[in-house]
C-alpha cells in the first residue's frame, strides 16, 4: 500500500515508515485540501470589490459584496473540508485491512476532535494514540488553524503541511511533534 | 492592523456569517441577511460601541451597510460593521441600530434563558443570593447610571445572571461573527434597587448578617466597607506581608467609585468572613457561592491543568483575592499577564476550589452548548 509524503523525512521516520508502506512522492491529501483552501480564499476576495456609487457631487465609495456567492463559496468550502477528512478515512481504513494494521490505524474521532481542539498543558495526556488518530487530528487541525484558530496541535499541522514534515507528526506523540513546530519558530 | 487589503478583511468578516454551528443555530437571521443579495459596505468615521463605553480610540473600521439595488441605489439596512484589532487578533461584529428590530431572530434563545433562569432560581445551594450576585457585581456585572447591566454572548451566563438579578431589559446588541459562526451579542439591565434590596435581606437574615455588616443598599455597603477598611487592610496584611499595605491603603479613598469598589468588595467580605468567624463549612458556603459569580466572569477552572484562575484588572483587587483565599486556607500565586493580574491556585488549592465552586456554584445546565 502507499503513503503519499512530499517532504523530507528523517530517517528513523522513513525507515519505520517503509516498513509498513510503498512511499510515494507528492500529491498527498494535504496538499489536496490546502490547495482548495486557498483557492476558497482567493474566490471569497473576489466576491467582495471596491466600486463608485451614485452621481456627482454625492459620488462615494463602497464595497460591494455578493452575499450569494459568499454563501455559495461557505457551503463549498464546508464540503470539501467533509471530503478532504471522508479520503482521509477511507485510505486510513485501506492501509489497515491491507496490512493488517487495525491498531496503528484505527481511529476514534472522538480522540481526533479532542486532540485537534485540545490545549497545550493537556497535549501530554494524549499518549500511545495511533497514526490514524493523528492523522484526523491533524486535518481537522490545520482547517481550524487555517481559520486562524490557532490551537497547539493545529501549530503541528500547520507545520507538517506548510514546511514539510508529514510524517514526523504522525510519526512523533502530539506533544513532541508541537515541541518541535514551535521549535521550528512556528 | 497588518497591511492586508480592505477587500480581504470585509470578505473575511461576512465568511464567518456562515461558519458552523452559529450559521446553524442561528439560520434565521443569518438567511434574513443573506436575502438582501448584494450588500454595500460604506466605510464612515464612527465610534464603535467599544469606543463609546471606553471612550478610548482603537484601531477599527467601521462600515455602514446597504443592500445595492439593481439602479445601483442604496438602501439603508440599520447595521454597521466593525473591525477592530484587539491584541494580536481581530475581531469582527455586527452592530445593530434598531435592537428591537433583529430581537424576533433570537426569541428562541431568549426563551431558553427563561426556561434556565427559572431552574436556576430552584436549585441554587445557598439561600441567599446575595453572595451569588457580589461574585457577578466583581465580574460582569456592571453598575451604572442607577442600573445594574451586563454584556455577554454566552447564553449560559445570561440564565444564571438572570435567575439572579431578574433582568428587567435585555436585548441584542449585535452578532459577534467567529470562527465558529455568527455569536448573538446580549445585553441586560435592571434597577439597582434589586441589588439593593438583595443587600437588605442579606443584612436582614442572611450572610450579611452573620458578619454583622449593617447596610440597606449598594451604597451603604460601600460606606461600611470604607468605614472599616482598617480590618480589612490589617488582615490582608497578615496574610501576605507588609508591603501591601500602602497599596491597600490607597484604596480606601477610591472606594465610593463603583467601579473600583465592584472590584474589591467581595474579597474584602470574605477576608472579613474568615476574620470574624473562622473557617467551616458553613462558610465555605458563602466562598463557593461568591467565587461561582467571580469565576463564571472572569475566571477559570480547568480539571486537566488542576488550577483554578481568577482574572483581576488591578493588583490592589488581586491582592485582596489572595489575601481572602489564603484566609479560608487556600494558596494561590499573582501573575501579570498584559494589563490583567491573574491569581490562580493549583493542585490540591485549585481541587479545594473546584470544590467548592461545584458545590456551592448555581446547578450546571445541560443543552446550553450555544
Amino acid at each position: 500500500m502507499e503513503v503519499y509524503v512530499n517532504f523530507d523525512l528523517p530517517p528513523e521516520a522513513e525507515a519505520e515508515l517503509r516498513r509498513h508502506f510503498s512511499v510515494v512522492r507528492g500529491g498527498d491529501l494535504s496538499n489536496v485540501y490546502r490547495t482548495a483552501l486557498r483557492k476558497y480564499a482567493e474566490e471569497r476576495v473576489k466576491a467582495v470589490e471596491r466600486v463608485e456609487v451614485g452621481e456627482e457631487p454625492f459620488r462615494r465609495v463602497v464595497y460591494a459584496a455578493d452575499l450569494g456567492r459568499l454563501t455559495q463559496l461557505a457551503e463549498e468550502e464546508g464540503e470539501a473540508f467533509e471530503k478532504a477528512l471522508d479520503i482521509l478515512r477511507k485510505r486510513l481504513n485501506e492501509y489497515a485491512v491491507g496490512h493488517g494494521l487495525r491498531d496503528l490505524l484505527d481511529v476514534d474521532e472522538d480522540v481526533a476532535r479532542r486532540l485537534a481542539e485540545t490545549k497545550a498543558p493537556e497535549l501530554s495526556e494524549f499518549k500511545d494514540i495511533s497514526f490514524g488518530v493523528k492523522a484526523l487530528a491533524a486535518l481537522i487541525a490545520y482547517s481550524k488553524y487555517a481559520l486562524g484558530r490557532r490551537g497547539v496541535f493545529g501549530k503541528a499541522a500547520w507545520h507538517w503541511l506548510e514546511v514539510g514534515g508529514s510524517a514526523r507528526l504522525l510519526y512523533y506523540a502530539p506533544i513532541t511533534a508541537y515541541l518541535k513546530a514551535e521549535g521550528a519558530g512556528w | 492592523m497588518r497591511p492586508v487589503a480592505v477587500e480581504e478583511l470585509v470578505a473575511e468578516a461576512l465568511r464567518r456569517l456562515f461558519l458552523k454551528p452559529g450559521a446553524d443555530y442561528y439560520r434565521g437571521f443569518v438567511e434574513e441577511l443573506a436575502k438582501v443579495g448584494k450588500l454595500a459596505l460604506e466605510p464612515v468615521e464612527e465610534k464603535t460601541n467599544e469606543e463609546k463605553k471606553s471612550k478610548e480610540k482603537t484601531e477599527s473600521y467601521v462600515f455602514r451597510l446597504y443592500r445595492l439595488e439593481e439602479d445601483g441605489g442604496l438602501k439603508e439596512l440599520g447595521i454597521r460593521l466593525i473591525i477592530r484589532k484587539v491584541g494580536e487578533g481581530i475581531v469582527y461584529a455586527l452592530e445593530f441600530d434598531d435592537v428591537e428590530r433583529w430581537l424576533g431572530f433570537f426569541k428562541q434563545e431568549l426563551e431558553m434563558v427563561e426556561k434556565a433562569a427559572e431552574v436556576i432560581r430552584e436549585r441554587l445551594p445557598v439561600e441567599d443570593r446575595f453572595p451569588y450576585m457580589l461574585g457577578w457585581v466583581n465580574s460582569n456585572v456592571a453598575i451604572n447610571r442607577g442600573l445594574s447591566e451586563m454584556s455577554t454572548s454566552h447564553l449560559w451566563q445570561l440564565a444564571e445572571t438572570h435567575a439572579l438579578f431578574d433582568w428587567s431589559y435585555v436585548a441584542v446588541l449585535g452578532v459577534s461573527l467567529t470562527l465558529e459562526g455568527p455569536k448573538p451579542q446580549f445585553y441586560a439591565h435592571t434597577s439597582l434597587e434589586k441589588l439593593d434590596e438583595a443587600i437588605r435581606r442579606s443584612a436582614e437574615s442572611g450572610w450579611l448578617k452573620m458578619l454583622g455588616v449593617e447596610a440597606g443598599s449598594w451604597e451603604g455597603l460601600k460606606q461600611w466597607v470604607a468605614d472599616h477598611w482598617d480590618i480589612v487592610v490589617d488582615a490582608a496584611v497578615k496574610r501576605l506581608g507588609e508591603e501591601v499595605r500602602s497599596v491597600l491603603e490607597a484604596l480606601r479613598d477610591r472606594l465610593n467609585d463603583d467601579k473600583a469598589a465592584r472590584g474589591v468588595i467581595a474579597p474584602t467580605l470574605l477576608l472579613i468572613q474568615a476574620e470574624r468567624l473562622g473557617i467551616n463549612e458553613e462558610k465555605l458556603r458563602y466562598l463557593g457561592a461568591v467565587i461561582s459569580g467571580a469565576i463564571g466572569g472572569d475566571g477559570y477552572v480547568s480539571a486537566a491543568e488542576r488550577k483554578v484562575g481568577l482574572v483581576s484588572g488591578k493588583r490592589a483587587a488581586a491582592l485582596l483575592w489572595a489575601a481572602a483565599f489564603a484566609a479560608h486556607g487556600i494558596k494561590t500565586k499573582i501573575e501579570k499577564a498584559g494589563n490583567a493580574y491573574h491569581v490562580t491556585a493549583s493542585s490540591d488549592n485549585a481541587v479545594k476550589l473546584a470544590r467548592l465552586y461545584f458545590l456551592y456554584g448555581p446547578p450546571l445546565l445541560e443543552g446550553m452548548k450555544k
